[in-house]
């Protein structure tokens, strides 16, 4: 049945896409405050904290909570989590991988149990963040969504974005930042086509979360702060040493993830085992305990002494090792802001000692620790940066910060080249380095553009029969066979040589032919036959079936396979910053 | 080199967790404890034989150390359970040492062909 007009109009149209967001933007919104308000009242149960505080603030806790509530906990969590991958096995796809290998493909029902294994997690004290969990079910929401409505793969790439900006938007009430969010690492571009819905779904989700929980700006700050020259040049080996600890962060987790999981422990054991382990460390330490949210506003409003920074330090950086490690579900977003302003205030503790004098002010250092940990880590510096400024309202900080969050991003991406996520992925064999979309590269398979008229002789068949059969320039390529197995390639114009070696009646296809080194597979992409035709240095190559049987099912031409996959590169392109007739090649609507 | 990072941690965590303390406290013997285990910690991951020896005394200053701390914790724990715990450091402690030497000792030649 053929679509209807009007829905063509619909799908074609950018208002509507406009539209959609907002209303999917108020959704992830939903998801968010129902996400926190779980983990609010499970903290209040398990842990008595009063409704609005956070594990971090540094509550009084009993020995037996802080030791048994993450242990216990982590059986749950075990056992959840054994019992939705014995039902759904596959690895959870997050919206950095679906935009960059699944055109924005998601699924709702993996991206909720992942929320609800989040939500446990932090509920019981792991040291995670709740904000994998807040992007994953926007992000869920949205693609879901689209993917029913059979939106276009950009935009289906674009829904995904705006699903997890208005989730961050409304976790931190900073809209701006939660748009950058989206375009820095989920749909990793800005262009002006996607700017509106972006933002308007960030707004929704930002509105709804302040229309249930009240405005809540998630880092105020009670005055402005002064800064001077030496302050600004400060901050830059502030953002090196940030880029570092964020370093250390990184490789510990996944060190300790990728340890855990060789050991012969059942999976379901390992996280009661790391919440044992995490409530020990916070015996000492229990502002380790959950995301770390309470924690950051305390440093902001008061800074630790510089010993008990340093070892907060340490223990929250084990604390979040091992409890991913384990498997406990979350992520790194607000552990390394709450490592940032750990850092920052050690850094203005140790002036302090150094230079008595200098007098620096610990808000402004805490906020461009925070910042920069944060962008070293996340990979996300504009996002850090307007995060400071939506959050703190305060411009001198943001500019204060900028210095630190780009000193930060600079040395991580030289020195180390990945964000937690990235590297991650690179630790999983992925080759993604961000959220470019990178599967249509894969799904523009060698069998699309192949030729499947190629034309195989006998190895017997004498030159005389082959000039009878196949005229001067009537083929490109012959290919040889024995017993239907490709044994070779004859370049048509060989036939005609004047050297052949003998008359055309004896001199057979087997004494022409080039023995096959390269064969193509029609599954392959086309990024993958270019490589081959630069190591062949061959101009036709033939597709066969599978890489033992060599029947030949085709051939591919250089130029065509050259053709073919920049008209693809290039009609992306004008997708992706929503100019389609910029390019001449490119399919427009109208044409 | 990762020795010497994990040895900073420690000792930072250590640190600090004297610091918090309540009650009077003399911070030469504080920096002098966390030195001591750092060094400890240290010595014990070298991977060499002799390393057993810094390990053979590692867990008891740590134990010690730890017991200290975990009794003077607010709201106060049972002692049983900061016995339980420091105990539990002192061994962790001493075990990462000991696989961080194992893992990069080199490799011995079998006894009959040495």
């Amino acid at each position: 049945m053929a679509a209807p007009a009007a829905w063509i109009a619909f799908r074609n149209s950018e208002m509507a896409l406009i539209l959609l967001a907002g209303v999917l933007g108020m959704g992830a919104g939903l998801g968010v405050v129902a996400l926190r308000v779980s983990v609010t009242a499970i903290h209040s149960i398990l842990y008595g904290i009063p409704w609005g505080g956070h594990l971090s603030d540094g509550f009084s806790l009993d020995w037996w909570q802080v030791v048994f509530v993450p242990c216990g906990g982590g059986l749950v969590v075990g056992g959840v989590a054994w019992v939705i991958k014995r039902r759904r096995p596959r690895e959870t796809v997050d919206a950095i991988e679906a935009n960059a290998l699944f055109g924005g493909r998601m699924s709702l029902t993996d991206s909720l149990n992942l929320a609800v294994l989040t939500v446990l997690s932090g509920g019981c004290g792991a040291s995670v963040g709740l904000e994998a969990a807040y992007t994953q079910v926007g992000a869920g929401l949205c693609s879901n969504i689209g993917h029913r409505l059979a939106l276009r793969r950009d935009d289906m790439r674009t829904l995904v974005g705006c699903g997890a900006a208005a989730a961050i938007a409304a976790a931190f009430d900073a809209p701006l930042a939660g748009a950058f969010y989206a375009f820095e690492l989920i749909i990793g571009n800005y262009s002006i086509a996607n700017l509106a819905p972006v933002l308007l779904a960030a707004l929704s989700g930002t509105f709804v979360a302040r229309e249930l929980m009240g405005e809540d700006l998630a880092f105020a700050t009670s005055r402005a702060v002064h800064l001077t020259t030496a302050d600004y040049l400060l901050f830059i080996p502030v953002g090196l040493g940030a880029a570092g600890l964020g370093m250390i962060v990184m490789q510990g987790v996944t060190a300790t993830e990728q340890w855990m999981r060789r050991q012969a422990i059942p999976p379901w054991v390992r996280p009661p085992i790391g919440g044992l382990v995490v409530g020990i460390v916070a015996l000492v330490y229990p502002r380790v305990l959950g995301s770390g949210h309470g924690g950051i506003v305390a440093n902001l409003h008061f800074t630790f002494a510089l010993p008990y920074l340093c070892g907060l330090i340490a223990a929250k950086i084990a604390a979040s090792a091992i409890s991913i490690g384990v498997g406990f579900r979350g992520g790194l977003f607000s552990s390394s802001l709450f490592l940032g302003t750990l850092f920052g205030g050690a850094v203005v503790m140790a002036l302090n000692i150094v230079a008595p004098s200098f007098d620096p002010d610990p808000l402004v250092y805490t906020l461009v620790g925070m910042g920069a940990v944060g962008a070293a880590i996340v990979g996300a510096p504009i996002t850090m940066i307007l995060l400071v400024l939506e959050s703190t309202r305060d411009f001198a900080a943001t500019v204060g910060v900028t210095v630190g969050v780009i000193a930060s991003t600079v040395a991580v991406r030289r020195w180390f080249g990945y964000s937690f996520a990235t590297w991650r992925f690179h630790l999983r064999g992925l080759k993604i380095t961000g959220a470019e979309d990178i599967g249509w590269i894969d799904s523009l398979t060698i069998g699309r553009v192949m030729r499947r008229d190629g034309k195989t002789v006998p190895v017997e068949m004498s030159v005389a029969a082959l000039r009878k059969a196949f005229p001067l320039g009537a083929v490109p390529q012959l290919f040889a066979t024995e017993d239907g197995h490709l044994v070779g390639t004859i370049d048509p114009s060989d036939l005609w040589a004047p050297d052949l070696g003998g008359i055309p009646e004896e001199v057979n296809a087997a004494d022409l032919m080039q023995p096959v080194s390269i064969t193509l597979l029609a599954t392959e992409n086309l990024q993958s036959s270019l490589r081959k035709f630069s190591e062949a240095k061959l101009e036709i190559l033939p597709v066969v079936d599978d890489p033992e049987g060599l029947q030949l099912i085709g051939y591919l031409t250089e130029a065509e396979a050259l053709k073919s996959y920049s008209r693809e590169l290039e009609r992306h392109r004008s997708d992706t910053i929503g100019e389609a007739r910029l390019f001449s090649t490119a399919i427009t609507p109208d044409s | 080199m990762y020795a010497l990072i994990f040895a900073i941690g420690f000792a930072a965590f250590t640190l600090g967790g004297l610091s918090d303390r309540g009650g009077e406290q003399d911070p030469w013997l504080e920096v002098g404890a966390l030195l001591a285990l750092a060094l400890g910690f240290i010595l014990g991951a070298v991977p060499r034989a002799w390393s057993i020896v810094p390990r053979a005394i590692l867990p008891l200053p740590t134990f010690l150390v730890f017991l200290t701390i975990l009794t003077d914790r607010k709201p106060a724990m049972p002692f049983y359970a900061a016995f339980a715990a420091a105990a539990f450091y002192a061994l962790f402690i001493t075990s990462y040492a000991s696989f961080l030497s194992h893992r990069n000792r080199p490799e011995e030649a079998p006894a009959d062909e040495a």
